[in-house]
């Protein structure tokens, strides 16, 4: 980009690496930053920073975590029996949200997308299996995105295991196909904790 | 902005900003087409399952100054039933992973798109123990159409007719004559049993092919024969195919 000063030129770089972020949004960030005093710049690139030194994943659940376990697996007062799967720590939020869940979380990161050459193995299936060993959990709930990938990944899931003798359900259908969990409203999410089904 | 109705399955989808996508499609006359879907990823999204993948919709479409966007869709097969069972889903994963590699802009092979819509179809109810066999005739027939009609008859090297060896070439195109075997070192042990079965399998209809009665023996050895020609005449990888050859 031989237009702007090589300072520039650089942060429209990483700019544009972000996710959703095209070459205007990128020039209307940075123009932002610049127009900015020193110390909202210098506490946009600390928090920054910090969250990639103190947030790393829950060695349990692969949620995003501060300490080693996230704030839902050190939580005593949580349901010890019952584990729900996400693709993503933001499906975890807004799960949360609805306060209909009251046990653990398994974030898979990411879910099974044959096209993609995305497998069970790339996810953190082997982990969600090895929590179920000690029988302490009864029921796992599946809440995947309503969608092709979600939906492969849920069957991949209680076919693998039912045969250990645990209840798996899978929310409502009551979500529209094809969009994102993260996009549910709280009360449609809810209801289809609700009214989740076995599997 | 001029806009023009499409009948097309849905191969993929990909991620576009906050809540788009895009939307790769296999028109019913063979073309591949690229169009965005507004909104799609929101709950409240006027699209929904109608632009998932194994979808068959009729669009209406607005020319776009690089990419299409949908403006309408109305479903005309959904092919649900895939969604039952994981089998279901992984072998139709081969079909749109395939259709999305070897499909063109502005180019079509109209018979692509029924036969891909008629194997969704059939897999939605084949019992599952046919699915791999489905996904080795769709592979077949598709290649066939593109112009890789595997040599079963005759060796694809010298054409003889008389060829009767057990030996199976992806780089030369079919089965070798034992005169023409040092022509490929690499070539792949074929059963005569193997051999009748793919022949069968180019010449079923779909929704004939659970009646073949294949055993599974027979059916892990043409799977693998077709696995290893699909891989050598389409150059882009399929990790689709490649994850359901190792699941198998
Ligand atoms: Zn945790
Ligand atoms: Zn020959």
């Amino acid at each position: 980009m031989p237009y702007y000063a090589e300072p520039i030129a650089r942060l429209l770089e990483e700019l544009e690496r972000l996710p959703g972020i095209g070459p205007k949004s990128a020039q209307r960030v940075a123009f932002h930053i610049l127009k900015g005093d020193d110390e909202t710049a210098h506490r946009l690139a600390d928090a920054i920073v910090e969250v990639k030194r103190q947030i790393h994943f829950c060695k349990v659940c692969f949620n995003f975590a501060a300490d080693e376990l996230c704030e839902y697996c050190a939580d005593h007062e949580r349901d010890r029996t019952g584990i729900c799967v996400v693709e993503e720590p933001r499906d975890v939020v807004a799960i949360e949200r609805t306060g209909e869940f009251r046990g653990l979380y398994h974030v898979l990161q990411g879910a099974i997308s044959p096209i993609d050459g995305i497998g069970p193995e790339q996810l953190r299936v082997r982990e969600l299996i090895l929590r179920l060993e000690d029988g302490t959990v009864t029921e796992v709930v599946v809440a995947t995105n309503p969608n092709v990938e979600g939906e492969t990944t849920a069957l991949y899931l209680a076919r693998l295991i039912k045969p250990l003798g645990v209840r798996v359900t899978r929310i409502a259908s009551g979500l529209p196909v094809g969009g994102d969990l993260e996009y549910a409203d709280e009360v449609t999410l809810g209801r289809a904790l609700e009214a989740r089904r076995e599997m | 902005m001029p806009s023009y109705p499409l009948r097309a399955l849905v191969l993929r989808k990909t991620k576009l900003g906050e809540a788009d996508l895009i939307v790769t499609l296999l028109a019913a006359d063979g073309r591949q087409v690229r169009a965005v879907a507004k909104g799609a990823r929101k709950t409240k999204s006027r699209f929904g399952a109608r632009v998932e993948p194994f979808a068959v919709a009729d669009l209406l479409l607005h020319t776009g100054r690089s990419l299409e966007v949908i403006a309408e869709a109305e479903t005309v097969a959904s092919h649900e039933a895939l969604r039952s069972d994981y089998e279901r889903m992984a072998a139709a994963g081969v079909v749109v992973d395939l259709l999305d590699k070897i499909s063109v802009e502005g180019q079509g092979e109209p018979q692509l798109f029924e036969m891909s819509n008629v194997t969704l179809g059939v897999m939605e109810s084949a019992a599952i123990a046919t699915l791999p066999l489905l996904v080795a005739a769709f592979l077949l027939k598709a290649l066939a159409m593109h112009g890789y009609r595997p040599s079963l008859d005759q060796c694809a090297s010298c054409a003889d007719d008389t060829c009767d060896s057990t030996l199976f070439s992806p780089r030369t195109g079919g089965c070798l004559c034992d005169g023409c075997s040092p022509q490929d070192p690499a070539a792949l042990r074929m059963s005569p049993d193997a051999r009748a079965v793919m022949r069968a399998l180019l010449r079923s209809r779909m929704a004939d092919i659970e009646a073949l009665g294949v055993d599974d023996a027979l059916r892990s050895e043409v799977v693998r024969l077709v696995v290893a020609y699909t891989g050598y005449h389409v150059p882009a990888r399929l990790k689709a195919l490649d994850m359901y050859a190792k699941g198998m």
